[in-house]
């Protein structure tokens, strides 16, 4: 039996010899190894904050070494390395960034993909409340939005059931943090600490599994996650002197551990292209623990449709709070530190409103060939009257080169998200890169 | 007597004018496109294809694609993978091509690390921003078309057939980006030698021509043109492609028309 089992996992004896299909996507079976990459520039300019002058936000140069090596016909390994240098300080961070470096190793119906790696999950537009593996930087200057992903090591293995049919499951020895939101210089009365890991132990791991059904008509994906959650929540830290003998507040960073079931799908209606997400989350002893995200559901839905040149991409964001409670109001002069602290959870995990409702739209055009491409991308939150408006236009000027153009226009009341990230990423940028 | 001649003269005119084109030789329009069809259609090919864009003003774009298609008896299934330029490199495509109703596609962007399932009815789109459009790059769906066939003609130096393709309904002109196309099928082989579209004012805007006939499945007497030239007659744009490598495989492998292998 055991043995049926194993040569139903290494596949059936190959029928198919390889092919010219498979030779031309594996050159590195005749050369050893592909290397590509690119250089660019990067500028960023944005209002100071409480100031009506503009500054520098960001401005640096990135080269990426990006290297595929055989390891003849059981697998290969990647790596992309990058290597970035700027102005002092900068959130993106200077020197070299080893981003992903893996082994990606197949026997037949099961394959692996060992080592530091981007996974993601989900099938929505930008919302992605099924997508727990992979931290994010969101403050990183790039008109890519993969820039903003971080690697992380993870153990993945892929069993292909059927042709239409695979189980995916990740193992997470390692957390690793998103990077919040929030300028830790901004008030001097606040002393931002490192954030408090959990310890490498077994019990700290995570894992997920995701079952993947595609077919013709469309594609389903249940998919569960138990793991830290990427983006750790705040907590009291004490009172503390600064040399100068001022008081000032710690917060700590810390991340906690959260389930989450999830459902996405996609499908074509005539015309109109359907997705959705849908997740539930569970966490326990959110109220005593207020740097845990509280349980709830989070779901997205979206349609695109396509006229020509033109493709628009309508979505619809939603979020339920479970045992809901009104939190504090972080303008009462008498809340507590602790319950500031909460309010910024809430707020930064999107709970401050039992029921929120946000809807996106995403304009896009294709001109000159495909060489010049414009976007608009347009949030508005119904419930916390936040809005984000972020245009694009990229023009590739060769094969090889690509000049983009755009801004980020953050807005929101005041103790809102928006408002908070509003001087750190509003502004305009240009970038010029080189593929090769 | 002269009036006589006159007389049957035009009767004769009139009635060959009446009696439908492929009298001549009893193929209609619709046989030749049928079997032009069939004939380029593979159990299995795999490629590796050179598309040269180049602008009004000389300018040059070179794409580099592989591609691999699997005949499945209902559904033709292919996929396309991106080799160059390094920016779109691993972008894919699949395609399952239906005869009887809408093809199924799927998009791939490495940039996204997601896969996309999309609408297929834009036919009259670019082709990786060409002079080709999507439906150019698949067999012809013959019911989407009025088919009317024209006096033989020679192009290029081969007797070909000549069809008139006009689409069913408006509906569709606009979906295939034309009002009525012209094209030349090599008598011989069955293999399509040109193209000529009209825009919605009867204005030639396109001529495609292939060339580089090869006879790819001698069993079958299965036909490939390895080359084929557009021209925009608006633009002043041509694209080229050519087959640098082709293959005929009956076994291509069906785990390449898989959502795992399109994200490979």
């Amino acid at each position: 039996m055991r043995l049926m089992i194993w040569i139903w996992l290494a596949g059936p004896v190959p029928l198919f010899s390889q092919g010219l299909f498979e030779q031309a996507l594996s050159p590195v079976e005749s050369k050893g190894y592909v290397l590509n990459g690119y250089v660019r520039g990067m500028e960023w300019v944005g209002e100071k904050a409480g100031a009506s002058v503009w500054e520098q936000k960001s401005l640096y140069a990135e080269g990426a070494l990006k290297l595929k090596a055989g390891l003849g016909k059981t697998g290969d390994a990647f790596v992309d390395l990058r290597f970035r240098g700027g102005l002092p300080g900068s959130i993106e961070g200077n020197g070299a960034d080893l981003r992903e470096a893996y082994v990606n190793l197949r026997f037949g119906k099961l394959s692996f993909r060992v080592g530091t790696q981007i996974d993601v999950w989900g099938r929505a537009d930008s919302y992605n409340p099924t997508d727990n593996i992979t931290p994010v930087n969101p403050l990183f200057h790039s008109p890519n939005p993969d820039d903003m992903r971080l690697g992380n090591f993870l153990f993945k293995g892929t069993m292909a059931l059927t042709p239409s049919l695979s189980l995916e499951g990740v193992w997470i020895p390692l957390y690793k943090e998103s990077v919040l939101p929030v300028n830790k210089d901004m008030d001097t009365r606040v002393n931002f600490m490192g954030t408090q890991l959990p310890s490498v132990e077994l019990k700290n791991s995570g894992y997920a599994f995701r079952l993947n059904l595609d077919r013709p008509a469309g594609g389903i994906s249940l998919s569960w996650f138990d793991g830290f959650e990427p983006y750790p929540g705040l907590q009291f830290g004490g009172v503390s002197q600064d040399g100068e003998g001022n008081f000032r507040v710690d917060i700590a960073p810390v991340p906690f551990r959260e389930q989450v079931a999830g459902l996405d799908f996609e499908t074509i209606l005539g015309s109109f292209g359907l997705r959705g997400e849908f997740a539930w989350r569970r966490t326990v002893n959110h109220e005593e623990y207020y740097n845990r995200a509280w349980p709830g559901l989070r779901y997205v839905v979206g349609v695109d449709r396509t006229f020509g040149s033109f493709t628009f991409l309508l979505q619809y964001v939603g979020h339920y709070v479970l045992e809901y409670t009104e939190p504090a109001d972080p303008d009462d002069p008498a809340a507590s530190p602790v319950l500031l602290i909460q309010y910024f959870n809430r707020m930064m995990f999107r709970q401050l409103d039992r029921v929120s409702h946000l809807v996106s739209l995403r304009p896009s055009v294709s001109l000159l060939h495909g060489e010049l491409q414009a976007e608009v991308y347009g949030e508005y939150n119904f419930t916390t009257k936040e809005y984000l408006l972020y245009p694009k236009v990229q023009w590739k000027a060769s094969d090889q080169t690509q000049l983009s153009l755009g801004g980020n226009i953050f807005h929101g009341r005041k103790n809102t998200l928006y408002d908070m990230v509003r001087p750190l990423m509003n502004g305009v940028f240009l970038e010029c890169r080189l593929t090769f | 007597m002269k009036k006589l001649n006159y007389w049957i003269t035009g009767v004769a005119c009139l009635f060959l004018m009446e009696m439908p084109v492929h009298a001549q030789d009893g193929i209609s329009a619709k046989k030749i496109m049928q079997k032009s069809r069939d004939v380029s259609k593979m159990p299995g090919m795999e490629s590796v294809t050179l598309l040269r864009i180049v602008d009004a003003k000389g300018r040059e774009r070179i794409r580099k694609i592989t591609m691999a298609s699997r005949d499945e008896g209902n559904v033709e299934k292919r996929i396309i993978k991106f080799l160059e330029p390094a920016d779109v490199k691993g972008t894919g495509l699949l395609v399952f091509d239906y005869e009887d109703k809408n093809d199924e596609m799927w998009l791939y962007l490495p940039a996204l690390r997601k896969t996309r399932k999309i609408v297929s009815s834009e036919k009259g789109r670019n082709f990786m921003g060409s002079e080709f459009s999507n439906a150019d790059m698949a067999a012809p769906n013959l019911p989407d078309f009025m088919l009317k066939r024209l006096p033989d003609e020679k192009t290029g130096g081969v007797d070909c057939y000549k069809v008139e393709m006009t689409p069913r309904s408006e509906a569709l002109a606009r979906e295939y980006a034309f009002a009525k196309k012209i094209v030349w099928i090599g008598k011989k082989d069955l293999v399509m030698r040109k193209a000529v579209y009209y825009d919605r004012d009867g204005e030639i805007y396109k001529v495609l021509t292939a060339g580089d006939v090869v006879e790819l499945d001698p069993v079958h007497k299965r036909y490939i043109a390895r080359e084929m030239t557009m021209v925009n007659k608006l633009n002043g744009r041509k694209s080229y492609i050519k087959m640098l490598q082709v293959q005929y495989n009956s076994q291509v492998n069906p785990e390449y028309f898989t959502l795992t292998y399109l994200q490979k």
